[in-house]
């Protein structure tokens, strides 16, 4: 297991990180969403050892990363951008990494250039961006790390060269690797994620999959009878994700009881019904108020 | 072990040019101009350079060349040190080592380590292929072991200090940019500080100024000594180059083990020596300006001298505090 234990990072006097704690298992997908600037890449990078915390640990099994990097042969951070290896080929990328992780698979990575078609012996910075990415992600699922950090690994890349790494993804799954995923694509990650973090004002909330608002809101969509209740819908309570015609898609907070809803349920609407609360949704209601201080 | 061939790779990777260049440098520096002096130039000229021969001192032109040579050898280091470490910060390769399965310090000893092998190698090599063209040239009765023996050393000595203390300035600088200006000054700041400081005194009084050390003893590094100087300044250059080495190479290894990475692109990645670089700019500027200004307007009176003063430290603290917030991108 990887724990993440009350993670202090500021940076210019800034709190970029503050008491962050989580953990993951061993075969989860977990996505890290946060606007942008939010600390999603200090917090990848400080897990990673590339950025000292000011406080706080991260244990790998019971041993912390700091104190013995060696364990770090079970981490691997891919960055959004393989700059560090732009002067390598990928043939050279791969003979670099097998003397730096000693389960390297070899045979691994040479399957996954040729499944996608990816050039050996072609200087990284010679590639495309999707290309790039594939390279990376290759090199990373191939160490045969327990535990791969990506950021923004879908980032800038057309839909095929995305699906590409998608399923690269879901096979290292399958074998086992542990994701940590910082993205945008809210999409990608609610297909992918076992648990979503959620990092604001440098702290981290976790929502697992399956009720990812953890009942703090419940989304809906509204035809109301006459006019619409302007003073109830501008309540804090109340954020108004879509407005067609008479239609309205609204996330209603449940924090302080279900008050609202029943307000809701006396004007009798034409139409009540409950939606699913997907993954941007809870990004929206969380992060998307009048600033990210919100929620 | 694998992670060190593999850290031993990327090092090479990145600076396989200087590889190459270096050594060949040095041998057009050293072995090959004797060369061309004795062996490929026109009859003529080397018999009359050889009639102008009457000790083992002119024989080897009084160290000039491995003078020539040190200084390429210098600039070669100070090349090496930018790639090894302003690049890296600049191109992503420092997250890239640090976050591999191994310590900072241990990535550190292979930069110092791949450093100071390259520039013993080359020492080595061109030492022996030296002597070997002075011992088949018509200055051969005048070949002497412990002359190339000195100059080994002396250039090793010398040299590792100066690479120590690039690197310490690496370490310690946020950008390629800043790690280049700051390490081009280091071995001359002493200098200039002293020269500064003499100005203002003797600005004060003439008398004072006898009393204090000449400017040039404390200019740091005897890269630039020939061989007669070798001889006559005594143990002092060793010694201080032996502690410039010891304490740079010990300082660089501490700033790079507690690197602040996040400070990447600022002038300077420690809060300490933000300060030390703010306070230090300052100090500088403000003597510099109460020299020029006193010099400029020829003043006979030192009231000039002083406005000069607290025109350079209004400007300079202004300067440096700007430059301090800038994120350089290279």
């Amino acid at each position: 297991m990887l724990a993440v234990r009350h993670l202090h990072k500021s940076i210019d006097h800034r709190p970029v990180l503050k008491d962050v704690s989580f953990e993951l298992r061993r075969g989860m997908v977990a996505g890290l969403i946060g606007r942008n600037g939010a600390g999603k890449t200090t917090l990848l990078k400080t897990m990673s050892g590339v950025f000292d915390p000011d406080t706080g640990d991260v244990l790998l099994d019971g041993e912390s990363v700091y104190r013995r990097p060696e364990i770090k042969r079970e981490i691997v951070l891919l960055p959004d951008n393989p700059e560090a290896l732009y002067g390598y080929t990928a043939e050279e990328c791969a003979r670099l990494y097998a003397l730096v992780y000693p389960r390297f698979d070899r045979a691994a990575f040479d399957e996954m250039i040729r499944r996608f078609g990816l050039p050996a012996n072609r200087k990284i910075r010679q590639l495309s961006r999707g290309m790039k990415m594939l390279v990376s992600i290759s090199l990373g699922i191939a160490t045969r790390a327990s535990y791969v950090l990506l950021d923004e690994p879908t980032n800038g890349i057309d839909p095929i060269a995305k699906q590409q790494v998608l399923s690269l993804l879901v096979e290292a799954v399958s074998e086992g690797t542990t994701l940590l995923i910082a993205s945008h694509a809210m999409g990608d990650l609610e297909r992918l994620s076992d648990m979503i973090l959620l990092i604001r004002q440098g702290e981290v909330e976790t929502h697992a999959m399956e009720d990812p608002s953890r009942g703090e809101a419940v989304k809906l969509q509204v035809v109301f009878d006459g006019e619409p209740p302007a003073a109830w819908l501008a309540g804090p309570q109340i954020m108004v994700l879509e407005h067609v015609g008479r239609v309205y898609t609204l996330l209603v907070s449940r924090e302080d009881g279900d008050a609202k809803l029943e307000e809701l349920k006396r004007m009798k609407p034409l139409v009540l019904e409950e939606l699913p609360l997907g993954l941007e949704d809870l990004f929206v209601w969380k992060l998307g108020g009048r600033n990210d201080e919100d929620r | 072990m694998k992670i060190d061939k593999a850290l031993w790779k990327r090092e090479y990777d990145q600076a396989k040019w200087i590889v190459w260049i270096m050594p060949i440098a040095h041998f057009l520096a050293l072995g090959g101009d004797r060369l061309k002096d004795w062996y490929l130039d026109k009859p003529e000229s080397i018999r009359y350079r050889l009639e102008n021969v009457h000790s083992y001192l002119d024989a080897y032109d009084y160290g000039d060349m491995e003078l020539m040579a040190r200084i390429g050898l210098m600039l070669m280091l100070f090349v090496l040190s930018l790639v090894q470490i302003g690049m890296e910060r600049r191109n992503g390769g420092q997250e890239f080592l640090f976050s591999l399965p191994c310590t900072r310090t241990r990535i550190f000893w292979t930069k110092w380590l791949f450093g100071i092998a390259l520039l013993t190698g080359s020492l080595v090599l061109n030492t022996a292929v030296d002597m070997a063209v002075v011992l088949g040239s018509p200055i051969a009765e005048h070949f002497r072991l412990w002359y190339h023996l000195d100059q080994f050393f002396f250039a090793w000595l010398s040299l590792a200090a100066v690479y120590a203390m690039f690197l310490f300035v690496g370490t310690i600088s946020g950008s390629l940019a800043s790690q280049a200006v700051f390490a081009a000054l280091a071995p001359v700041l002493p200098f200039l500080i002293a020269l500064l400081v003499r100005a203002g005194i003797a600005v004060h009084s003439d008398d004072a100024i006898s009393l204090l050390p000449g400017a040039d003893y404390i200019l740091l590094f005897p890269v630039r000594y020939d061989y007669p100087e070798i001889l006559g300044s005594g143990p002092f250059p060793w010694i201080f180059m032996a502690v410039c080495f010891v304490a740079s190479t010990f300082g660089a290894m501490v700033a790079y083990r507690r690197t602040r990475a996040e400070n990447s692109g600022k002038l300077v990645v420690f809060p300490l020596w933000e300060r030390i670089l703010q306070v230090g700019f300052v100090f500088c500027s403000a003597l510099a300006g109460g020299t020029f200004v006193y010099a400029f307007f020829n003043a006979s009176t030192v009231i000039m001298y002083y406005v000069g003063l607290a025109l350079g430290t209004a400007i300079s603290a202004w300067v440096i505090r700007q430059l301090l917030r800038l994120r350089l991108k290279i």
